[in-house]
C-alpha cells in the first residue's frame, strides 16, 4: 500500500466517523464454531448517513458459554486493497485479555492496563498511522467513562460510540450457560 | 463416502414402483379424470391435466392452470400473447385461456397428456422469461434517462475503463476534463450479476487513484442484504435505481 492509498483510506475512516450510520438490513446473533471455539456473532453491514457503500459494517462477538462478559464490538471497514478489515472504535466489555497502552499515548492514558475500555477514534487518528485499524500497531485505550454493568448498558454506549441508533435494539445474545 | 442400504431386486421394484404412482396419479369425477403429472410448474406445483371422455375419443386439456399460474404473477397479458406460439409449437390448441388437443383415442392419451403438460409448464416459464426481459429493459432505460438527466453529455454509456489488471466494460461512466470520475454499474440481484459488478469495481479501486465506484441495483428489496455488503465493499456507493436524480449527483 503506497502513501496515497493510506491517505485516501484514512480520508475514508474520517467520514465512516463521523457519519451517522444505520444497519442496511435486520440482523441477528449466529452461531459459529470454528476449530472448537464456538463464539455468536451480530454482524451487520452499515448506511452511511443512509447511503450503503463503501464497506462499512459493525461486528460484534461473544464466546457463546460467556455470561454478560467478553463482548467485543467495532466497526469493520472492508477494501479490496486490503488483505483484512480496517478497524475503528473497538468498545470491548470485560474482555478475557488485558490492553496496555505505550508510553506515546496522551499523558492520562499512556503506559495504562485495562480492562473494560474502547479505542477512541480522535485519539488514535492523531498518529495518522493506518497500522492502528489494521491491528498492526498497538491502538490506545481508555476507560468507559461510566460503569457497564449489563448487554444493555453496553449497547447503550457502543450506540453513541458508533453513531449509530439501531444498535439499541440489539438483543441479548443468547448465551449458553456451561455447568462446570 | 455415503453408503446405501442394498435392497434386493423386488424391493428395489417396490420402492421404484412407489415413487412412480407418487409423481404421477389420477383421480376422476363424473366424465373427467385429472391426471397430476410428474411436470411442475416453475413455482414447483405439479401440472395437472384433464381428460375428458365423449364416446371412444378423448379431449385433453390443462384447464387453464397454465394461464392461472401466470395471472398470480400478474403476468396473464404476456401469457396470452406467448402461448399461441408455444402451443403452435408444440402442436396443440390454445383458447379461452387454455391448451387443450381436441380428440385422441385411447392408446393415443398418455402422449397427448404428457404433450399438455410439458406445453403449459413450457408456456408458464416463456412468460417468467418475458417478464425478465421486459424488467431488465426497462431498467436499462430508466438508469439512462437518470444519469443523463443528471450529467447530460459528460456520461458516457457502454464505457471501457482500464483497471488495475485489465480493461472492462461499465454500464456508464463520467468524465470530467481530468478524465474518467465516476463510474456506474447497473447491477440485478441475481448472483452473476453481483458476482461480475464485485469483480469489475473491484478491480478499478484497485488502482492508485480510481474513479468513484458506483453500484446501481435494479431491486434494493430483492437484492440479498449479504450480496449488498458484499458489493459495498468493492464500490464507493450502492444505490437504489429508484432514488432520484440528485442521489445519483450526490454520489458520483
Amino acid at each position: 500500500m503506497n502513501l496515497s492509498q493510506q491517505r485516501l483510506l484514512l480520508d475514508h475512516l474520517d467520514l465512516v466517523q463521523q457519519s451517522s450510520k444505520s444497519f442496511d438490513a435486520p440482523s441477528e446473533w449466529v452461531s459459529i464454531n470454528n476449530r472448537g471455539a464456538a463464539y455468536l456473532e451480530f454482524l451487520v453491514a452499515l448506511k452511511l448517513d443512509g447511503q450503503l457503500g463503501g464497506g462499512v459494517s459493525l461486528r460484534i462477538r461473544t464466546p457463546q458459554n460467556a455470561w454478560d462478559a467478553e463482548v467485543y464490538g467495532q466497526i469493520e471497514v472492508s477494501h479490496t486493497i486490503l488483505a483484512s478489515n480496517l478497524r475503528i472504535a473497538p468498545v470491548e466489555w470485560r474482555p478475557r485479555r488485558q490492553h496496555r497502552n505505550t508510553p506515546q499515548a496522551p499523558k492520562i492514558l499512556a503506559s495504562l492496563t485495562l480492562n473494560d475500555r474502547y479505542h477512541p477514534y480522535e485519539v488514535n487518528r492523531q498518529f495518522e498511522d493506518i497500522d492502528i485499524f489494521l491491528q498492526n500497531a498497538t491502538g490506545i485505550a481508555a476507560p468507559f467513562p461510566r460503569a457497564i454493568l449489563s448487554f444493555n448498558d453496553y449497547i447503550e454506549f457502543s450506540a453513541d460510540i458508533w453513531k449509530c441508533a439501531d444498535v439499541r435494539g440489539i438483543p441479548e445474545p443468547p448465551w449458553s450457560k456451561e455447568l462446570f | 463416502m455415503v453408503q446405501g442400504v442394498v435392497l434386493n431386486s423386488k424391493n428395489l421394484q417396490k420402492v421404484a414402483d412407489n415413487v412412480a404412482r407418487a409423481l404421477s396419479f389420477a383421480q376422476t369425477n363424473g366424465t373427467s379424470a385429472y391426471i397430476t403429472t410428474a411436470v411442475t410448474y416453475a413455482n414447483g406445483t405439479a401440472v395437472i391435466v384433464r381428460v375428458d371422455n365423449s364416446g371412444n375419443d378423448f379431449f385433453v386439456t390443462d384447464d387453464g392452470f397454465g394461464y392461472q399460474s401466470a395471472e398470480l404473477m400478474g403476468a396473464e397479458n404476456s401469457f396470452n400473447k406467448i402461448a399461441p406460439n408455444v402451443a403452435s409449437r408444440f402442436g396443440v390448441e390454445f383458447d379461452r385461456h387454455s391448451f387443450f388437443v381436441l380428440k385422441v383415442n385411447e392408446a393415443q392419451l398418455p402422449a397427448a397428456v404428457a404433450t399438455i403438460a410439458n406445453v403449459s409448464a413450457t408456456a408458464v416459464e416463456r412468460t417468467i422469461f418475458a417478464i425478465e426481459q421486459h424488467k431488465a429493459k426497462q431498467s436499462m432505460v430508466l438508469f439512462e434517462n437518470k444519469l443523463q438527466e443528471a450529467f447530460g453529455d459528460s456520461v458516457q454509456f457502454e464505457a471501457k475503463i482500464q483497471g488495475a489488471t485489465k480493461e472492462w466494460k461499465f454500464d456508464a461512466a463520467l468524465t470530467t476534463t481530468q478524465g474518467v470520475s465516476s463510474i456506474f454499474e447497473l447491477v440485478s440481484p441475481a448472483y452473476t450479476s453481483i458476482t461480475s459488478a464485485h469483480m469489475k469495481l473491484g478491480d478499478i479501486r484497485h488502482l492508485a487513484r480510481h474513479p468513484k465506484a458506483i453500484a446501481v441495483l435494479r431491486d434494493y428489496d430483492k437484492t440479498d442484504p449479504g450480496y449488498r455488503s458484499i458489493l459495498s465493499t468493492s464500490s464507493d456507493s450502492v444505490i437504489s435505481i429508484d432514488r432520484d436524480v440528485s442521489t445519483f449527483k450526490k454520489v458520483a
